[in-house]
């Protein structure tokens, strides 16, 4: 069952204790998050997903990001990803 | 506990002040055509310290506006655009600019848009920003660079991309040039692995990769250390690291002021991509790896000058045989370049104390003080000869107090350089509302004096400067007409004198027109129709509340708000304000302050069983009087005749109040004193007590502004005595007349 969690605006060095309590709670599912919103994202939270998309990614499940805006493309591209970094499982 | 971010932050902006300071310096010099070629390169690193600064903090009006002013002086520096008279206008302009946005960006202000764009649009007349020319080529585009791995975690995952074959920067031993070709950039390949504290103290690397994104086109590859279980989520902050290649023209010490504030946060490897053109032409002795967490070792001043940007290129060195590692300035160091470029390095460690620490200092000094009035004056009760040991402990502990109080009054002094250069922005400004050519002359910036006192001088002096480039100061046609200058001059001057602080401002212009003044304040009912007034008096009017003689409202003055409020500023802050004036040759006006605010030197007197204390650096002479020393004069006035020298005299006792007029005992007292430049009063006392350091303690908070009295203290017997001002007494007690009078006699 793939979860769909919505992400916040600003995904800055405050906002990953929450982000990390979310994706916890989708533990063993797929979750497919929603970037639509994100205005910022920082090293932080960046950290948290790639970590959570690998761990859950070695345990059979996806998490994938959708409909990531302008404002989220632009700081993964200046981060040295691509949206395509965070869809299917990782390598 | 203080937000680490915000204490960052904070002494970010104090760095900027600093070197916007020296940014300020620079093109004064480049204006009075007194610069060298290390001027430029000054001014340049000065704007993009301050730009590297910003971009960290995520500051993008500020980033945005010194990258368009740094690349104009990139060009002046490589000698592609030549300073003339109006680019140099604009970079203070653009001076100016900065600092409003450095103080918005610290306030939260809004930020004057328009001026910002236009001053960019200016800019970019010159070098055309390269936003508006390579948008394609700068436009970010990640790449992937496979530089090896970081450290030990050797299971580290590069996103899925094609790597590029980079060497790995682990090991300066095998740096090799990596497989591309030599390119017109330089290369920098930059490896930075973020730290838990990075984030803890409030940096972000986004905001670092952006402001290197600011020195040229970047090619990324992130790299995951990958967590081992669920636990380690709950210790993020150090498992991303990014390997970095910036095409850029600038130096490798243009990474570090980036990373400045992150330096001992994370790890950073800045290396000139050997082959390149960075590699090729300059900074050869930063071509191999750095570290900036793991350096330990303290960077010699000449090694950190070996370090400055803009050193003269050493003979190149083979790329494959890289120098020695060159350290790394660490932060509080940093800046030693900056000041390096005119002078030797010469930089003493410096720490940053909270104000209210120093005041609690002062404050407790200022107890000691009293406290060892006290002791002295038990001690004197006792009657202990002065040959004992306790006299010899006393005047060694005296001795002691001096010095501390003396060091404690140092560290808050500073010189009003940076006051001054905020004039030289105003003289600029307003000289321009008005449109009258005008040359700010300064003199003495390295003048000390009280922090306080320097915050709260910013608003007069504005006054005061405003004043003389809209009314002292005649337009060009008059100018010449009187055969000065087309360009007026305004002339701001800081001394010490006689234990105060002297700071003048004056102009070479048309004086003060008299005749002007004085009708305009019959007219405005300030004083009467009949009234005959002396020079000196009709000059004080322009103190008076409400007084203008402007006929018109301009941008600058004629409102009648000004001079009253620059006389209640300094006044408030222990001073005095006169005003010298030569029809046709200018106006000065001079402030007196005294040096600290704390403590002073004092002489105890006593006037009708009233205890008193004068300061010491006003007294110039003491004289014991026989009744024959005072001559009558008209008016029932007396005067005293000092080496064949005619004195007013001021009977202290009766101007204060304590007793009625009454004949001259022989044996009186008179401390000759001096309210201005070779005039002298004798102020008439009963008794000299003693001679002593007494600390200041304000009154008018409680009491407001008493004339004649500045302040007063408590004496070793815990009375309490008034500390006069002896100046304003004779002003206020007696009136000019008596001085100014006396003062044409002589």
């Amino acid at each position: 069952m793939t979860k769909q969690v919505a992400l916040e605006t600003k995904l800055d060095s405050a906002a990953v204790d929450k982000l990390r309590t979310i994706l916890l709670a989708e533990q063993g599912d797929d979750i497919t998050l929603d970037g639509s919103g994100v205005q910022q994202i920082g090293g932080m939270c960046l950290e948290l997903l790639m970590s959570v998309r690998h761990l859950w990614g070695a345990a059979g499940h996806d998490v994938t990001i959708e409909n990531p805006s302008e404002q989220m493309l632009d700081d993964l591209g200046r981060f040295g990803l691509t949206a395509e970094d965070f869809q299917g499982r990782p390598a | 506990m203080s937000d680490p971010m915000q204490e960052i932050m904070a002494s970010f902006f104090i760095e900027c002040e600093e070197l916007h300071e020296s940014l300020v310096d620079a093109l004064q010099l480049l204006a009075d055509g007194e610069s060298d070629i290390e001027t430029i390169n000054v001014a340049f690193r000065a704007v993009h310290s301050i730009k590297g600064g910003a971009g960290a903090f995520g500051l993008d009006a500020l980033v945005d506006f010194a990258h368009q002013f740094e690349t104009v002086m990139d060009a002046c520096r490589s000698g592609t655009l030549s300073i003339d008279t109006p680019l140099n206008e604009l970079f203070l302009r653009c001076s100016d600019m900065l600092s409003d946005l450095i103080r918005c960006s610290r306030d939260g202000e809004d930020v004057d848009a328009a001026t910002s764009t236009g001053l960019i649009a200016e800019l970019s007349g010159y070098v055309p920003s390269e936003d508006e020319g390579e948008v394609e080529e700068i436009e970010f585009q990640p790449m992937v660079l496979d530089l090896g791995e970081l450290g030990p975690g050797s299971d580290a995952l590069p996103m899925d991309l094609p790597p590029l074959d980079l060497p790995s920067l682990d090991d300066s031993d095998e740096t090799e040039a990596p497989e591309l070709g030599p390119s017109d950039k330089a290369r920098l390949a930059v490896e930075f692995r973020a730290e838990g504290e990075l984030y803890e103290s409030g940096n972000e690397p986004l905001f670092l990769i952006k402001a290197l994104a600011d020195l040229g086109r970047c090619e990324t590859k992130l790299t995951l250390d990958p967590p081992k279980s669920i636990d380690d989520l709950n210790t993020l902050g150090s498992r991303l690291s990014w390997n970095i290649v910036v095409e850029t023209d600038m130096p490798p010490t243009a990474v570090h002021e980036i990373f400045e504030f992150a330096e001992g946060l994370c790890k950073l490897n800045v290396v000139a991509i050997p082959g390149s053109a960075a590699a090729l032409t300059k900074d050869v002795s930063t071509e191999v790896p750095v570290e900036a967490a793991e350096s330990s070792a303290p960077a010699p001043a000449e090694a950190q000058s070996s370090n400055t940007p803009d050193a003269p290129a050493a003979a190149p060195a083979p790329a494959s045989k890289p120098e020695e590692p060159a350290p790394i300035p660490k932060p509080a160091a940093a800046k030693a370049p900056e000041k390096a470029a005119t002078t030797p390095p010469k930089t003493s460690p410096t720490v940053r104390v909270d104000l209210e620490r120093i005041e609690r200092l002062v404050n407790l000094v200022g107890e000691l003080v009293i406290n060892q009035a006290m002791l002295s004056q038990s001690i004197a009760e006792e009657n202990i000869p002065p040959n004992s040991p306790v006299s010899a402990g006393l005047d060694e502990f005296m001795q002691l107090t001096r010095n501390i109080q003396e060091s404690v009054m140092m560290i808050r002094a500073q010189p009003v350089k940076s006051l001054f250069q905020r004039m030289s922005r105003i003289v600029r400004e307003s000289s321009a509302a008005v449109d009258k050519t005008v040359k700010l002359v300064t003199d003495g910036e390295n003048t000390e004096i009280d922090k306080t006192a320097i915050e709260r001088l910013a608003d007069p002096l504005t006054h005061m400067i405003r004043n003389a480039v809209d009314h002292g100061l005649e337009d060009a046609e008059t100018r010449i007409a009187q055969g000065k200058s087309k360009q007026g001059e305004i002339k701001l001057r800081a001394a010490h004198k006689s234990g105060r602080v002297l700071i003048e401002v004056s102009d070479d212009g048309a004086g003060i027109n008299r005749e002007k003044v004085k009708s305009k304040a019959m007219e405005k009912g300030l004083i009467p129709d009949e009234a005959i007034l002396s020079d000196s008096e009709i000059d004080q009017l322009l103190f008076l509340p409400g007084f203008s003689t402007a006929t018109e409202v301009s941008n600058l003055s004629g409102r009648g708000v000004g001079m009253d409020v620059v006389k209640t500023q300094i006044t408030s802050l222990g001073g005095r304000v006169t005003i010298e004036s030569t029809p046709g040759a200018g106006t000065t006006f001079a402030i007196s302050l005294p040096l600290t605010l704390a403590v002073l030197d004092g002489m105890v007197i006593t006037v009708a069983q009233e205890t008193l204390v004068i300061p010491l650096n006003a007294i110039v002479e003491t004289l014991s009087l026989s009744v024959d020393d005072l001559k009558p004069v008209a008016g029932g006035q007396s005067v005293l005749c000092v080496r064949e020298q005619f004195v007013p005299v001021l009977d202290l006792g009766v101007e204060l109040g304590y007793r009625e007029e009454a004949p001259m005992q022989d044996g009186t007292i008179a401390l000759l004193i001096s309210p201005e430049e070779g005039v002298l009063v004798a102020l008439l006392v009963d008794t000299i007590e003693d001679q002593r350091q007494v600390v200041i303690k304000g009154m008018q908070e409680s009491y407001g502004r008493v004339p004649g009295v500045a302040a007063a203290t408590i004496l070793g017997d815990g009375q309490i005595a008034l500390i006069l001002d002896p100046n304003d007494l004779v002003q206020n007690a007696t009136g000019d007349d008596l001085v100014i009078t006396q003062k044409k006699a002589s």
